[in-house]
């Protein structure tokens, strides 16, 4: 049944109206954003975040928290183990997203999460280690960035560490005894003397926030753009050589015009990327049907504008030329900011040997 | 500005144009994916309401209509959402990943559904999408397509799903 024959009565025909422009606003990124919003997401897609991806995401909830939460730039000479502040220049955070290696063993990521934040503490603290094992003990270390991070006379009160992997309490002793010690050896010019710290993961940071629709979709978003990266940049199965695919460059081989090398580099190099940009096309139809749908159009669109200027086109170098502006521009249009312009640019490659890998673009005499 | 020995879309049109080739585009060759295709949409709800709508009211929670013919258009994520259903009773947290969070986003099914609510073959009940007046069409074209035996694929998921029990908690709503 034609959705075409349900519409045979006026009422059917306004609703296919709305229906027409529900599917337009359809490709608009802003219902895209209409996702239901949850902890759990939150938790999820924080824990798979890596170091400054991790910092940025946090800084940028708390912002959205803590009316006066201030991040820290790391620029110039780092950023003394502190990544923001907060209530007055009163409440410190300390941010760590372990890589993914490290996250899958349960004994490192222990040893990281505690030693990367000791390291930050002793920076706050002022504090160096000096000999070793037994015999090693904390001496005062001026951390000069500290008296360009808070203003003159202001202590911290409390300090947060705020880890992306928080499911063992084995962190708890080893940073709780480091914390005392290195009040009691600090010369405490930055760090209150009754000072105390907590560890939050990505659940205590929800509880402690509004994980609204928003911070997801722009986490989503950020997820997106990762694994879309990922696919382009990584390695990806290749598409089994099909007679269609393998002629095209057969017949630029038997005119023996070009090198043959030069014509087997293109044929990889073209294989590959149609590869990529099926293996995108799949990811984006999984994820992201919006932006899908996205990208479906611009292709049609693009092809419709080369195929229009195909008639004035001199050369090949021409069509291919016009075809790959055509696409920046429709991919530009159809996802605008929500790609990166580099990223924009592996897609347009990816889609253009996907025009040769299915056949739309032929050379071959008919 | 890029080269032709770095850039392979020069690289060909410098091959093609020594070798006085001739390129074209058959537009005709580009299909559009029926993901984005408002027919086959109408004709996966028709199925998955005659599989999964339950009473005589044919009712069916929305987002778990929106999930299943999300699913059964992409048989890849048929065995995650049945992997993740499963573990939910022991609140696996590794698991969360297998959830097809995208069908959130399936901006094409919410305006097929509102296309067929608006055309009163469906009506919204709160959470629930249940039979509206003119539900027998989508009944008949669901017999037809079974009749058919069009959408072998998409029906034989949609009734794997079956197991599962859905719930607002599950489908990411609360």
């Amino acid at each position: 049944m034609q959705l075409s024959a349900m519409c045979s009565d006026p009422l059917i025909e306004d609703a296919a109206s709305i229906f027409g422009s529900a599917t337009r606003l359809g490709f608009s990124f802003s219902l895209w954003l209409v996702l239901v919003g949850s902890e759990d997401d939150f938790v999820r897609i924080m824990r798979s975040l890596e170091r400054q991806e991790f910092e940025d995401e946090v800084c940028g909830f708390l912002q959205r928290c803590i009316t006066d939460f201030q991040t820290v730039p790391a620029n110039p000479h780092g950023d003394a183990g502190l990544d923001g502040h907060s209530h007055a220049q009163t409440v410190g955070y300390c941010c760590y997203g372990p890589e993914e290696v490290t996250k899958s063993h349960a004994g490192k990521l222990k040893t990281a999460v505690v030693d990367k934040f000791r390291d930050d503490l002793r920076k706050i603290f002022e504090l160096d280690t000096q000999g070793r094992g037994k015999a090693a003990k904390l001496v005062h270390c001026e951390t000069a960035e500290m008296k360009t991070i808070l203003a003159p006379g202001k202590k911290l009160g409390v300090l947060r560490l705020i880890v992306s992997v928080f499911d063992s309490h084995q962190i708890l002793a080893p940073l709780n005894q480091a914390f005392a010690e290195y009040i009691k050896a600090s010369k405490l010019r930055y760090v209150e003397a009754k000072a105390k710290m907590t560890i939050w993961g990505p659940k205590q940071l929800a509880l402690n926030g509004a994980v609204d629709d928003l911070v997801i979709a722009r986490l989503e978003h950020r997820e997106v753009v990762r694994r879309v990266t990922n696919t382009l940049s990584g390695p990806t199965p290749l598409i089994t050589p099909t007679s269609d695919f393998d002629e095209k460059f057969d017949w630029i081989d038997a005119q023996k015009k070009a090198k043959p090398d030069a014509v087997q580099r293109m044929r990889n190099l073209f294989r590959k990327r149609w590869s990529s940009a099926v293996a995108v096309d799949n990811d984006l139809a999984n994820n992201a049907p919006s932006l899908h749908a996205a990208l479906a159009q611009a292709r049609e669109e693009a092809a419709a504008d080369a195929d229009l200027a195909s008639g004035t086109a001199s050369s090949p170098q021409a069509l291919l030329e016009r075809m790959r502006e055509k696409l920046a521009q429709r991919l530009e249009q159809h996802l605008g900011a929500r790609f990166p312009a580099e990223l924009r640019n592996q897609l347009v490659d990816g889609e253009i040997a996907r025009l040769i890998g299915e056949c739309p673009v032929d050379w071959r005499p008919v | 500005m890029t080269t032709s020995d770095e850039d392979p879309v020069a690289a060909l049109g410098v091959a093609l144009a020594q070798s006085n080739a001739t390129a074209k585009l058959n537009r005709k060759r580009i299909v559009r994916s029926t993901l984005h295709d408002a027919n086959y949409h109408v004709a996966i709800i028709a199925c998955a309401m005659r599989i999964h709508a339950e009473g005589s009211r044919r009712r069916v929670l929305a987002a778990w209509l929106k999930l299943l013919q999300f699913v059964a258009a992409r048989p890849s994520l048929a065995e995650n959402l049945l992997e993740y259903a499963r573990s939910r009773r022991t609140g696996d947290l590794q698991k969360w990943a297998l959830m097809p969070r995208g069908y959130m986003g399936d901006q094409t099914h919410d305006g097929v559904v509102d296309f067929l609510v608006a055309a009163g073959v469906l009506r919204r009940d709160g959470d629930y999408l249940e039979a509206g007046p003119r539900y027998a069409g989508l009944e008949q074209l669901a017999a037809t397509i079974e009749a058919a035996q069009m959408f072998t694929g998409e029906r034989e998921i949609l009734n794997r799903l079956r197991v599962i029990k859905p719930n607002k908690v599950m489908l990411g709503g609360s």
